[in-house]
């Protein structure tokens, strides 16, 4: 009965809370136009659209509403738009901040194409 | 409008509304089923109705407009989704809600549906053997046969055993077990659930489904019950969410502990309700069995499978690493970063189908990306979220950008949160399914 | 809810084996820093301190923390001469004591 080693362990992890998101960034609404404007103008792919656009159907269903809205028939300025203010942090949701953030300039241009098409 | 012509070239060309309308008034006209017919298109064939497969088939053919001939073979008439299986469980959504037919895609993308079982693949012939004999060929095959439970991975546990103590880790009759019985507990009967070993499907599942079982009890008014969860891992999906939730909604209710409390998960003996382990015996009047998975039964039979028990593919198509001809996607295959969820596999379905029309038909293929989101839902208007970005790198799909809800969200971003997955379920349905609610 | 204790010692081990004790409880561990919907502090209510003895004579005791997560998880080794019974006994803040033991043959 000599000797005792001792682990306490707490068997319920405690949850650490993380940062929120980086902050606003206070000049991006008045980017958003000159934005709208450059992407609007870029050559676009219809095929490459089609294809872009499909993973974003897993969610904007035609008849979607509520929580996740429908983008089929949008304008594609205001889809641009709406992809500048995720990317720059300015709108929020965390699942549109990362797919906007994996966009390049011409993937936005091809996805306003396909979605105001729809 | 899509023209869809007859498959001999003979026939009259069917428009898509007039091709739904000969289906729906009994289809007289294509009594012969088309999989038997004189072939002159590119064939796809697709083993598994599910998130994936059903995806696949239905992308094939939307977007070939008719240039490809694409069969897809599943085992039952009807797929109950596992995803929102856990929102049944917590009684929030009936059956039948998370259940889906296969008749849109039959009659509006003019998919083969054939209800059975492929038992063979013949790589060398390019065909696939049903049970009852039948040889479909293919000159490109998508298997998305979803996971295989490992039975004698738990001793003691059997397809007989989850009569009793559900797995309900495959949609349909196991989660009504499972529901049947979760409703039948009275105040003070426990509940013990055993978890899986990565790799396994939906990281978060088992989590989601203690804090719905958690929802059903506290909802009833029951306060001596308790729910003791057995996990052979250290750490699980967004686990610093899920045990704040259920400190915050359940106190007292929950008791998860890992293998440094339990040591090994030594055995159940299901007729006694008890749960063996390296530490002491945990007793239940219901016990949610969840083994080992590896891919379905298909995968391993045609040898598509690794050591690991599930299929390797190329990042950048989800094209077998064994077999040029075929591409695995899903649960079966390891896909690197991505989680086993059915939006991955909706994913890797668009990926893979835009390969194999570029194989067959010349289209343009693009490079691959992938996304996934995992909601789950703590308490009644309480759900979280994870999820990625994915692009092939290195060899391996691999996330680009990750995201997951924080503890201390306000209520109203966990009210949204959930709202979001009510919208994403219909939309996901839409996708595979080409049912438009 | 209740407090039920969970213990685990060999049956057998040989004289001067190091042996493997492990004891858990159920308890909410409520630390009193809480706060409940209403945004009303919810008061302390947590298992204060364990202590264990092999026929009658301590073995390990200790005080534990309010900072102790839900159902503490305690193990410790020790070395056996002889066959007698572990007792454990674990105190709650309002006073109840709940208790555990366990044989062990040691040839
Ligand atoms: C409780 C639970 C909750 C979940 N929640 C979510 C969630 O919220 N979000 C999410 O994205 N995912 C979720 N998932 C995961 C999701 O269900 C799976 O990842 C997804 O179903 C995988 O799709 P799959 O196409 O690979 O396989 P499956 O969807 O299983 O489809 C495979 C189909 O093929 C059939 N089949 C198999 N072999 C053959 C054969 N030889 N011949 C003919 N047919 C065959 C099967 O019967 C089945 O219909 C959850 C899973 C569970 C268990």
């Amino acid at each position: 009965m000599v000797k005792v080693f001792i682990t306490l362990a707490a068997a319920m992890l405690a949850g650490l809370p993380v940062p929120a998101g980086a902050e606003e960034k206070a000049g991006a609404a008045a980017d958003v136009e000159a934005y709208v404007q450059r992407v609007s103008e870029l050559a676009v792919d219809p095929a490459y659209g089609d294809y872009l656009s499909s993973p974003c159907t897993s969610c904007h269903g035609a008849n979607a509403a509520g929580g996740i809205p429908a983008i089929q028939g949008q304008p594609a300025e205001a889809i641009i738009a709406a992809l500048y203010e995720y990317k720059s942090e300015v709108r929020e949701n965390a699942v549109m901040r990362s797919v906007a953030s994996a966009l390049s300039d011409e993937d936005v241009a091809a996805l306003a194409a396909h979605f105001s098409q729809q | 409008m899509t023209l869809i012509k007859d498959r001999r070239g003979a026939g009259p060309l069917l428009t898509r509304r007039t091709f739904g309308l000969l289906a729906g008034a009994g289809a007289a006209t294509l009594a012969l089923p088309s999989y038997l017919r004189a072939q002159d298109k590119p064939r796809v064939v697709v083993i598994g109705g599910g998130a994936g497969g059903a995806t696949a088939a239905r992308y094939l053919a939307k977007d070939s407009d008719g240039a490809l001939d694409v069969t897809l073979i599943n085992n039952t008439e009807t797929y109950t989704t596992c995803f929102f299986s856990n929102i049944y469980l917590g009684g929030y959504r009936d059956l039948q809600s998370i259940t889906h037919g296969y008749d849109a895609l039959v009659s509006q993308y003019g998919i083969n549906k054939v209800t059975g079982t492929a038992v063979a693949i013949d790589r060398d012939a390019k065909t696939v053997r049903l049970e009852d004999g039948t040889d479909i060929a293919y000159d490109r095959l998508v298997v998305a046969p979803g996971i295989d439970i490992i039975y004698d991975s738990i001793a003691g546990y059997s397809e007989e055993a989850a009569e009793t103590a559900p797995h309900a880790w495959k949609g349909g009759p196991q989660t009504e077990i499972l529901k049947t019985r979760l409703d039948a507990l009275e105040d003070g009967q426990n509940i013990v659930m055993v978890t899986p070993p990565n790799p396994y499907r939906c990281p978060p599942g088992p989590y989601e489904r203690v804090s719905m079982m958690a929802h059903v009890l506290k909802a009833k008014g029951y306060t001596q019950s308790k729910i003791f969860v057995l996990d052979p891992k250290e750490t699980f999906s967004k686990q610093a969410l899920f045990q704040e939730g259920w400190e915050t909604h359940y106190p007292g209710m929950v008791e998860w502990y890992g293998p440094d409390v339990i040591g090994e998960i030594a055995g159940v003996d299901v007729a006694a309700g008890a749960v063996e382990t390296g530490f002491d015996t945990f007793e239940g009047a219901l016990l949610n069995i969840i083994p080992a998975q590896r891919a379905g039964a298909i995968a391993v039979e045609a040898d598509l499978v690794n050591e690991t028990g599930f299929c390797p593919i190329d990042a950048a198509s989800m094209k077998s690493s064994a077999d040029e001809n075929i591409y695995v996607i899903g649960d079966a295959s390891i896909a690197g970063d991505m989680p086993k969820s059915g939006f991955s596999a909706n994913s890797q379905a668009k990926v893979a189908a835009m390969s194999i029309r570029a194989e067959l038909t010349g289209s343009s293929a693009f490079p691959a990306r992938y996304a996934n989101t995992c909601w789950s839902l703590i308490e009644t208007d309480d759900g979280v979220k994870v999820g990625a970005q994915y692009e092939p790198a290195e060899g391996k799909i691999t996330a680009t950008s990750t995201f997951v809800s924080q503890p201390g969200e306000t209520a109203e971003l966990r009210k949204e949160t959930y709202e979001e997955s009510v919208v994403w379920y219909d939309s996901m349905i839409a996708d595979t399914f080409g049912i438009t609610a | 809810m209740s407090s039920r204790p969970r213990v685990s010692v060999p049956a057998t081990a040989a004289s001067g084996d190091i042996i493997e004790i492990k004891a858990l409880i159920s308890h909410t561990m409520e630390s009193g820093q809480r706060r409940d919907a209403s945004g009303n502090r919810i008061p302390r209510k947590i298992i204060n301190a364990f202590a264990c003895t092999f026929n009658g004579e301590p073995v390990f005791s200790c005080a534990i923390e309010p900072a102790v997560a839900a159902n503490p998880f305690l193990s410790f080794s020790a070395r056996v001469t002889e066959s007698g019974t572990f007792r454990f006994t674990w105190t709650d803040d309002d006073g109840s004591v709940f208790e555990a033991e366990e044989a062990i043959e040691v040839s």
